[in-house]
């Protein structure tokens, strides 16, 4: 029988190198969808499957056990798949704050070069849509993911996770239309 | 409730995957006079596209990165109890007083002496680190060190020092050459082993040259192996660059790169029969298709 999401977490805090191998293989395919969504590029993709794991392993001892492992980790995949798309800095790359998901969104709406430089294509677009949005868009469209799997990962109800799944998709409408009108 | 709030509602329904087939009807039927509703169901159904184009992980490559990883953690675990150990035994600070009073030490022997710039970065970094975190979050990252005691209450440091920094060269600067041909031997991402690739290729000379010969045969990545043919394409007349092309339409595991390989030999002058002899050696899936392009090249004027 497969071991639990606990019993390998209690596994890898005594040491055993076979237990993280058992749960990467559970997890590598949805981490990887996660990371394609947010990057769009399969090598990128790759990369982000590997620094998330490996901040996995780093930050398993402060992993509460509150919630589940599975959206613990498709936060961090999330986060890791925007620092990739971020600046190269090393300092800036390393920062993690998994939190953004839960907090309310109001990025795109207080950052106005990210509004400026939005162009018509979907996938800029949704680059240019909150951390909040675009991870409940990925994990739906990209993650195949059902509406409670992405309120687990937003830490929300299952009505709250379809509430930002259609205002996401608004907010797509809303850029895509302006920056059709600023073409114009 | 507005006409569109319903149907938003749908929409939302829909997006959520669980709109009854009966709505579906009369969804479609408000967007065909709603702009507003038909841009909604437009932008989902190009999502909907774009997941189900998303691909698929290959196994292998999925594999290949655990293994990475797992090496990782290994190699982490193996310097936790050391750098521990050596804290514990109260080692760092008597040897960071002793640095702070800017007592040099003797240059390693065999080795190069050690910039005084560098040494005093170290020494200030040092001083400036207050507890293990202060340590553990530090920029310089020391390692195979080694400590020996030298008369004078004094010790004599060996070791490896790396660091983040951020400079401005010229392109023809050998650091960026060195940087680039080290970027690509060392362990890196495929992304930054990518971008060294595609550096490399406007700078190519025999030391960089020699790096990218190195990538195309023993990268993992196909992605880099490809980007290494490409960079190659001005130095075709190089012995070596021909003698790699050859081993990799020979060797190499992807009938992607040997096709490639076999397009790059045959744009120069070159006996056709040690390709025929190089395709068929190994006898593997795709020799054919590779056989095939020959011929084709063979009757290109």
């Amino acid at each position: 029988m497969e071991p639990t999401d606990q019993e390998l977490l209690a596994s890898i805090e005594a040491g055993s190198d076979l237990a993280f191998d058992r749960l990467m293989r559970r997890y590598r395919r949805l981490v990887f969808r996660v990371a394609y969504g947010f990057t769009g590029d399969r090598e990128s993709a790759l990369d982000v499957v590997q620094e998330t794991f490996l901040r996995v392993h780093t930050r398993l001892p402060g992993f509460r056990g509150e919630g589940q492992l599975r959206n613990w980790i498709v936060r961090i995949a999330a986060n890791e798949a925007m620092n990739q798309n971020r600046s190269s800095s090393r300092f800036e790359t390393t920062a993690l704050d998994e939190s953004v998901f839960l907090r309310p969104d109001m990025s795109e709406e207080s950052d106005p070069v990210v509004r400026a430089t939005t162009e018509r294509a979907l996938t800029k677009s949704l680059a240019a849509l909150g951390p909040r949005y675009r991870l409940a868009i990925v994990m739906r469209y990209f993650g195949e993911r059902s509406t409670r799997e992405i309120a687990g990962a937003l830490e929300c109800s299952e009505g709250t996770a379809r509430n930002v799944l259609f205002r996401g998709l608004a907010k797509l409408r809303t850029m895509m239309s302006e920056t059709e009108e600023s073409r114009r | 409730m507005s006409a569109c709030a319903r149907f938003e509602g749908m929409i939302e329904r829909l997006v959520a995957l669980d709109l009854p087939p009966q709505d579906r009807a009369a969804l479609l039927a408000h967007a065909q006079e709603c702009e507003g509703c038909r841009q909604l169901l437009a932008i989902h159904g190009e999502l909907v596209a774009a997941g189900a184009e998303a691909p698929e992980p290959d196994e292998a490559e999925l594999d290949f990165v655990q293994e990475r990883i797992l090496r990782e953690v290994r190699r982490r675990r193996g310097r936790r109890p050391l750098r521990a150990a050596a804290i514990a035994a109260g080692l760092i600070f008597p040897f960071a007083a002793g640095l702070i009073l800017g007592r040099m030490l003797p240059a390693r022997s065999g080795g190069f002496p050690p910039s005084s710039r560098l040494i005093d970065a170290l020494h200030a970094e040092a001083a400036s680190n207050r507890g293990l975190t202060d340590i553990e979050d530090s920029r310089f990252n020391y390692s195979n060190v080694t400590f020996r005691r030298v008369p004078g209450d004094r010790v004599a440091l060996d070791f490896d020092v790396t660091t983040h920094l951020a400079s401005i060269e010229p392109s023809s600067s050998p650091l960026v050459r060195d940087v680039l041909a080290q970027s690509l031997l060392n362990p890196s991402s495929v992304g930054e082993r990518l971008k060294a690739m595609s550096f490399a290729a406007g700078e190519l000379e025999p030391k960089l040259t020699q790096a990218v010969l190195f990538s195309l045969r023993r990268d993992e990545s196909v992605a880099v192996r490809l980007a290494a043919l490409t960079a190659l394409v001005t130095r075709l007349d190089d012995d070596d660059v021909r003698s790699a092309l050859m081993a990799a339409l020979r060797d190499d595991p992807s009938v992607q790169v040997r096709l490639a390989s076999l397009e790059l030999l045959a744009s120069r002058p070159i006996d056709h029969g040690r390709i025929r002899e190089a395709i068929r050696e190994n006898e593997r899936p795709g020799d054919q298709a590779l056989m095939v392009r020959l011929a084709d090249l063979e009757r290109k004027p």
